[in-house]
């Protein structure tokens, strides 16, 4: 496997783990063999088994009506927080000059999962470096203050674990 | 940078190639946004301004007033403006919820998980339906609007008998009293032609209702005289040419001396009192009452001077147009007395002779919709029996116009029918909406199953055990028809400007639902297919004549109907004679008061709480519904004890020092700000703050609530006090202040 392989590999599987409360829904990776993404492959495992208090989790981190704590979309990270922001509009920007948009419509585009989804695509299928690192610049540095939130907020190890994978991720790209 | 497009749906390469990418994004053939403008209306205040909106790829950038609206003409007031920050509030309810901590409580978590709405609808029809069959129709309580026509044929057909809703602490007592001393609706006034405005704490401009505000400014322009009666100088105060710093809860002595003066020198519209009210019929009786209440008698009450009460009188009922509004929350709702007073206040505008009239309170010139239940008659609703967990019943006249009563619902779920209650539905209301709101806490732990709908998670949202996002105003459809400026007929397009955010529905859509679920055959069309709000839209417009149907009405955006003002010769009261009544014989048979006679306020000064208490909503909020508004939260993001420098200086208080406010039932802890615009003998503290913590980002934990102050009531204090319009007295408290 390339590093591009890798990099698309683990950008998806981080992406899907934003998007999806269920873990059930996630494919872990059969070829880590340590570090934080092996920790992480280990945690979907343990959590597919019990998902419901990972579902539990999930709402309360990310979408709770009592104060989710660590918001998943990039415009609630502005200097002032706002759904549909400035990162909203560039990163639908970044979409289509892809061909592509979010397949649902009334949902912020700047999404954690969809960002990380959509770097992946083009990790595995842009050959310009210099287009990757514009992207991660613009849409996935701001994580490292979403990843030390949920460092501090989750209660359940799958989410520290995403947490950890996330941050090395990111340390990756830097 | 040299971008060469590409399309990532036709490559494969590489390991992404594994995962779904195609499950969460599609083919766009888009190149770049797209900026378009919209026209809908608002509906963060009544009059529902028309509203353009601008938007990129279809997010909100800017709204902005139309020219030719009869309400906003061509302006939005600052709530107006923010509300695109409602929508994008990352506060915002986006799914269905449900509970899984049993325990209720700001202090517990409440253990959400997301559900789907199937869930949700199914598991609130079991509930109701359960609670229903085992303790009868009575054991649910709506906290809503009548809302929606589908919203309010499912509670019909469930035989909802209680239904409670915050008119109460609005204008329910000049509802009652319009309906029986003149037929008309309450808050029609025609400033821009009037002479003379009379205003008894009458606050519209403060309050930024663009609507009212521009006719002040239009009747100033126009050499108009507009007086005023607070125990505040606000905006209102600002825009009128007299101010009078009347003591708080007196304003009905005043008024009472003016209709004295008014009918003893006989300086009333004769023409208009003679052909049009019941004034010959009750000559004597009116004449005898009144004489009772001179201006010096007003002066001991009121702090305002006999001799000014003299000349004002005078002037209004010689100054020809005159015209003095009562409207919703200010001075309707205030104390145990604003139903004389709106009474009072409604005998001053027939003797002027302005009832439908230029200049004065008119009847709107509307355009009539049909309802769902018009269009597609229902079967017969099942009897609502059972008791009104309020205690309503023992108030006849608010019984009647079905309005009411936040103010005596703690206490009749705590006292007068502990227990009844199992299940109970908020749409939209909140904790802080209610006169004292730890007993309505209190009254909601006693619930078993609660719902609760709204925008954003709200106090209430965190009692509850299904949580129901909702639409905005700005993601619906609607038919607005104007009835605020209305000499002639227009209606608006309220259209979405955006498509539901996340998961959220209107309550229509939840109606629906759930009566497809309890009462299906409520929900059918003959032809035995599900009603269909759409279909409704497009029947309301076809039939009222805006368009062939609601597309066709939107896209026009606006509909006028211009036609000359014939003012009324009849007027539509209760009773039947088609004359204004200044006296009410019918409130005699109803245990109520034909005259409006003189009552203090509840709660006087006493050595224990010198001080009046008085509450406001800041022209930048709408109640308690945004102060979580990025905007509007940044423009004002707290209260404080607003005190006059003369009282901080006596009881040694300075700038932003906390102080304690106490009164009968409660405290709070607030910072002091000193202001003049206060009397002297009077504390004042902001309506909407002092949201519980955690719930709300930016609004939660700021400030403190100023109903802890203000005692609730039962119906019972309401009858002995003659309160028989049941105004919910939320400022009727005295209080005690003291530098922490």
């Amino acid at each position: 496997m390339t590093d591009r392989d890798l990099l698309a590999q683990q950008s998806a599987l981080l992406g899907q783990a934003f998007l999806s409360s269920d873990p059930r829904r996630l494919s872990p990776p059969e070829d880590a063999a340590e570090g934080p993404f092996a920790a992480f492959r280990d945690e979907i495992l343990l959590a597919q088994g019990v998902p419901e208090a990972a579902e539990l989790e999930y709402t309360r981190l990310f979408i709770s009506p009592a104060g989710a704590p660590c918001s998943p979309w990039q415009s609630a990270y502005a200097p002032e927080p706002r759904l549909m922001g400035p990162a909203h509009h560039s990163a639908l920007e970044w979409y289509r000059r892809y061909g592509a948009e979010p397949a649902v419509e009334n949902e912020p585009a700047d999404h954690a999962g969809l960002l990380l989804l959509f770097f992946a695509q083009l990790a595995a299928n842009e050959a310009d470096d210099q287009e990757l690192r514009a992207f991660a610049a613009s849409h996935l540095i701001w994580m490292t203050e979403l990843v030390s939130r949920m460092k501090t907020e989750a209660r359940h190890p799958l989410y520290l674990s995403l947490a950890r994978a996330t941050e090395h991720l990111l340390a990756s790209l830097a | 940078m040299n971008i060469t497009r590409r399309n990532l749906f036709q490559m494969t390469g590489g390991a992404a190639g594994l995962i779904s990418f195609d499950q969460f994004f599609r083919p766009s053939a888009a190149q770049a946004a797209t900026i378009r403008t919209l026209q809908t209306a608002c509906a963060i205040c009544s009059p529902n301004c028309a509203i353009e909106a601008t938007l990129k790829d279809g997010v909100v950038q800017f709204l902005k007033g139309i020219d030719g609206d009869l309400h906003g003409e061509g302006h939005l007031c600052g709530k107006g403006t923010a509300g695109a920050e409602f929508l994008y509030d990352p506060d915002r309810l986006k799914y269905p919820m449900k509970r899984t901590n049993p325990r209720k409580g700001f202090d517990e978590d409440p253990g959400w998980v997301r559900i789907s709405w199937q869930e949700a609808l199914d598991t609130i029809a079991e509930r109701f339906k359960f609670y229903i069959e085992n303790h009868g129709r009575d054991s649910l309580l709506f906290c809503t609007l009548a809302g929606h026509d589908f919203w309010q044929r499912f509670m019909n057909a469930v035989g909802a008998i209680n239904r409670i809703d915050h008119i109460d602490v609005c204008f329910l007592t000049d509802n009652i009293i319009q309906r029986y001393t003149t037929g008309g609706k309450q808050w029609t006034n025609d400033f821009d032609n009037s002479k003379y405005i009379l205003l008894f704490g009458w606050d519209q401009v403060a309050k930024n209702k663009i609507v009212y505000a521009n006719g002040i400014v239009k009747a100033r322009a126009n050499g108009a005289k507009v007086v005023r009666f607070a125990p505040t100088y606000t905006a209102t105060s600002k825009m009128s040419t007299e101010f009078h710093n009347i003591r708080p809860g007196s304003d009905l002595a005043v008024a009472l001396a003016m209709i004295n003066v008014i009918i003893s020198e006989n300086l009333y519209d004769r023409d208009f009192v003679e052909q049009y009210t019941n004034f010959p019929q009750y000559e004597t009786e009116i004449r005898t009452h009144f004489a009772q209440y001179t201006p010096e008698w007003a002066e001991g009450l009121s702090d305002v001077p006999a001799a000014v009460t003299w000349r004002i009188a005078r002037e209004f009922a010689t100054t020809r147009p005159a015209i003095a509004p009562a409207h919703k929350k200010t001075l309707c709702a205030n104390y145990m007395n604003s139903t004389q007073l709106v009474h009072a206040i409604s005998i001053l505008n027939i003797l002027a002779g302005t009832i439908d009239r230029p200049g004065g309170r008119y009847f709107a010139r509307g355009i009539p919709l049909a309802g769902a239940d018009a269009i597609w008659p229902p079967p017969p609703n099942p009897q609502k029996v059972g008791r009104r967990v309020d205690g309503r019943n023992l108030l006849p006249l608010a019984e009647e116009v079905d309005q009411g009563m936040f103010s005596t619902l703690a206490d009749g779920m705590l006292r007068r029918h502990p227990g009844l209650i199992k299940a109970a539905f908020f749409n939209n209301y909140t904790l802080l909406g209610f006169p004292f709101p730890l007993h309505m806490e209190d009254a909601m732990r006693t619930v078993e199953f609660t719902v609760a709908m709204d925008f954003i998670p709200t106090d209430t949202t965190s009692m509850a055990d299904i949580v129901l996002p909702s639409t905005l105003y700005l993601e619906g459809s609607g038919i607005v028809v104007r009835n605020y400026r209305a000499t002639s007929p227009q209606a608006v397009a309220r259209q979405p400007v955006t498509a539901p955010m996340f998961e959220t529905r209107s309550i229509a859509y939840v109606g629906l639902e759930l009566g497809k679920r309890l009462a299906p055959d409520h929900f059918k069309k003959p032809d035995g297919s599900w009603l269909n709000a759409n279909e409704l839209l497009d029947e309301q417009a076809r039939r009222a004549g805006l368009g062939e149907n609601f597309a066709e009405f939107r896209d026009k955006g606006r509909v006028d109907r211009p036609a000359p003002f014939v003012p009324r010769t009849t007027f539509p009261t209760v009773g039947g004679t088609n004359k204004c009544q200044i006296l009410v014989p019918q409130f005699a048979q109803k245990g109520a008061e034909p005259l409006p006679k003189w009552h203090p306020k509840r709660d006087q000064p006493s050595a224990e709480y010198p001080y009046y208490y008085l509450t406001f909503i800041p022209g930048i909020h709408k109640r308690n519904t945004t102060q979580n508004n990025a905007f509007l939260n940044e423009i004002m993001p707290t209260n404080a004890a607003i005190i006059n420098p003369a009282l901080a200086q006596k009881l040694g208080i300075s700038e932003g020092q906390m102080v304690r406010v106490r009164s009968r039932v409660g405290q709070v802890e607030v910072p002091a700000h000193l202001s003049q615009t206060v009397r002297p003998d009077c504390v004042q503290i902001a309506h909407g703050f002092g949201h519980r913590s955690r719930l709300l980002t930016k609004a939660g934990l700021k400030g403190v609530r100023d109903g802890d102050l203000v005692p609730d009531a039962s119906v019972e204090d309401f009858i002995a006090a003659g309160n028989y319009g049941g105004s919910s007295c939320i400022m009727d408290a005295v209080v005690n202040i003291e530098p922490l």
